[in-house]
């Protein structure tokens, strides 16, 4: 957990910097009032001393970390793999169509996560993606992404 | 005000917002059933299903899901031991042990009647409350919004987390993407970098759904096991005369300290909870007995969690400023729909105010009948697998986020701000300082300008009027009372 907390440390001191730089340019911009890079330059500056702040407190020990790790046996490959499946149905969506997509999106995921009978899979997801075809097109009538294959 | 609560009450009693509201409190208590899915994120959730809405029905079906996870929280305490929100946590200690000892359905019982009374307690509250506060706060100028604002995020950031420190930096990161976009003054473009989705900033949908909903089911994904739900037939719901000697003043002193806890920003409802809890153990004769199973420690934190959504509303609906992660949410959709909350909404759109101030009369009437006979069907919903769980809620943010403005650069947005929300949770970053931020900056930023316009530019009017000046001060004290603690602490060490 230390190791996690002083990379996030370094992360936000990274965007602290990011946002000096962008906000600096944009400060040559300024044309009234406190200008337009006031909130941005001095929240970057802000998240900058704060991450310091908890890195020394981190390091000296007065702020206390929890010792346990950050991830339980086995968690951070099901999450990665829930994120690559979430990844994977946002570009299917765009190519194939929400159709196609949510089901196999379903399948994959219920299988990955229940590892049930094929055929209980295929079947709950057929049923789950028809029930959000119903709620999002034919009840709230909103637009759904079709596709290549105009599903 | 009669008057104006029974024109309210017309306007609910048609049926589009009739269906919406019952919809909005089922919603609500299923989120609040299930747990790992709070009231935050499914509001966030479902702000996509009211955009065909008008603002009236669209914010009387959000309250619902609002005060009804409040009511479904109970009973995942209750029966499994597992709070279904964070502002059940308190209802744990006894409800799950007065389960133990057979007494769970006069627990549920009790949890849904002090919910219904506190709910319809903190709705008169509100009712005799605003309207005079909302006269004080007309008078406010830009310098005193940008106090307020101020004030009112600092209350979150020091209330809201387990450090102040990370509460601050997620404050600063949320004001820092709140900036992200057209200048509203200039008009010249910030961190866009020619991206049109980003050109009117970063969607608070995206945003919150991201940083709520997608981070929790990252969450939940992380383990392959599920809490076993042991749910046998709950019976005698309704409780007996020693039950109802035993509760009735600590839901009316949680439905007193939820609702003024509430009414200031910062204080959430599991804040609210908390502090009835304590208070009723403090009082008891008997303090040894709480966390074995008494009825006082069930009615008072959840009679304080359903006051509180009453006290939510004030400075959300009457001040523009949300108080707490869930209100966020509420005024991001309001914005959306054209209504900017505050003062001004009493004047220019009081039947909106009172209209939604009756739906919750009504909500909660509809919430003490399905939490009352219907009870068993909600503790079957703690059945429901994860694995199902997981990509319901996945694809439901992710189409709901895509049908806002059918653009799916939003739906990976969406995917970034859950990553990094499963991450700040990892740490123990707070998320609603970020989604208030990113809703309150504009906003912040306008007022600024406006204020310093008015000085030519000189800070001063920030401190030359009182209201502002007191304001801001609250703002200091609020952000510098952990460091007169930790000076406390070591003087008394010393």
């Amino acid at each position: 957990m230390k190791k996690g907390m002083i990379t996030a440390c370094i992360l936000l001191m990274g965007l602290s910097l990011y946002g000096i730089i962008e906000s600096s340019r944009l400060e040559r911009t300024m044309q009234m009032g406190v200008g337009i890079a006031f909130f941005p330059l001095s929240m970057s500056i802000a998240i900058g001393g704060l991450a310091v702040l908890l890195l020394v407190g981190i390091l000296k020990g007065r702020i206390p970390v929890k010792e346990k790790p950050i991830f339980g046996e086995g968690g951070f490959p099901r999450v990665l793999t829930v994120v690559g499946f979430l990844l994977g149905y946002l570009i299917l969506i765009e190519a194939i169509g929400y159709v196609p997509s949510t089901f196999l999106f379903f399948a994959a995921m219920v299988y990955f996560l229940a590892r049930d009978r094929i055929l209980k899979t295929l079947l709950t997801s057929a049923a789950c993606t028809f029930i959000l075809y119903a709620i999002f097109r034919l009840w709230l009538k909103s637009p759904l992404p079709t596709g290549l294959l105009g599903l | 005000m009669f008057e104006h609560l029974i024109t309210g009450l017309v306007t609910v009693i048609s049926p589009t917002n009739l269906l919406f509201c019952f919809f909005g409190v089922t919603m609500g208590t299923i989120i609040g059933v299930l747990p790992g899915v709070g009231p935050v994120a499914g509001t966030a959730m479902l702000v996509p299903f009211t955009f065909g809405m008008n603002p009236t029905t669209a914010i009387i079906m959000l309250a619902g899901i609002y005060y009804g996870a409040m009511y479904g929280g109970s009973t995942t305490s209750i029966l499994v031991n597992l709070p279904g929100e964070s502002s059940s946590v308190m209802t744990c200690l006894d409800g799950y042990q007065m389960g133990r000892k057979g007494r769970a359905g006069a627990a549920l019982g009790i949890s849904a009647i002090g919910s219904f009374i506190a709910g319809t307690l903190s709705v008169v509250g509100l009712m005799l409350l605003a309207p005079p506060l909302a006269e004080l706060a007309i008078r406010f100028g830009p310098p005193e919004y940008f106090a307020l604002m101020t004030l009112g995020m600092t209350l979150v950031i020091s209330l809201v987390g387990e450090s102040m420190v990370k509460g601050l930096i997620s404050g600063a990161f949320g004001i820092f993407l709140g900036t992200v976009g057209m200048d509203p003054t200039s008009g010249i473009e910030r961190f866009s970098y020619g991206i049109p989705t980003l050109m009117d900033g970063l969607s608070f949908v995206s945003v919150s759904v991201g940083l709520f909903a997608i981070s929790e089911v990252l969450e939940m994904s992380e383990s392959s096991s599920q809490p076993p739900a042991y749910i046998d037939k709950i019976s005698n719901l309704l409780p007996n005369k020693e039950d109802w000697k035993r509760s009735i003043f600590p839901i009316l002193r949680g439905s007193v300290i939820g609702f003024f806890a509430c009414s200031m920003p910062g204080a959430g409802a599991t804040v609210a909870s908390m502090l009835a809890y304590a208070t009723e153990k403090k009082i008891s004769k008997h303090p040894e007995k709480f966390g074995t199973g008494i009825i006082e420690g069930v009615a008072a934190p959840e009679a304080a969690n359903n006051a509180a959504t009453g006290g939510a509303m004030i400075p959300l609906l009457v001040l523009g400023v949300p108080g707490s992660g869930t209100a966020a949410v509420m005024m991001g959709a309001l914005l959306i729909h054209g209504m900017r909350p505050g003062p001004l909404l009493f004047e220019k759109h009081p039947d909106f105010f009172w209209a939604v101030t009756a739906s919750m009369y009504i909500g909660n009437i509809m919430l003490l009948i399905l939490n009352l006979p219907f009870v068993g069907i909600w503790a079957r919903m703690l059945k429901i697998p994860n694995s199902l769980l997981i990509p319901i809620i996945l694809a439901i943010s992710s189409v709901g986020v895509f049908t806002v403005n059918n653009n799916l650069v939003e739906v990976w947005i969406m995917l970034l701000f859950g990553i990094i929300g499963y991450f700040m949770k990892k740490f123990g970053f707070p998320a609603a300082p970020v989604v208030l931020a990113l809703i309150l900056t504009p906003l912040m930023e306008n007022a600024l300008q406006q204020s310093l316009q008015m000085s030519h530019q000189s800070l001063s009017i920030f401190f030359n009027r009182p209201i502002s000046l007191a304001l801001l001060i609250v703002a200091m004290l609020s952000l510098s009372s952990p460091l007169v603690r930790v000076f406390r602490a070591k003087t008394k060490k010393s």
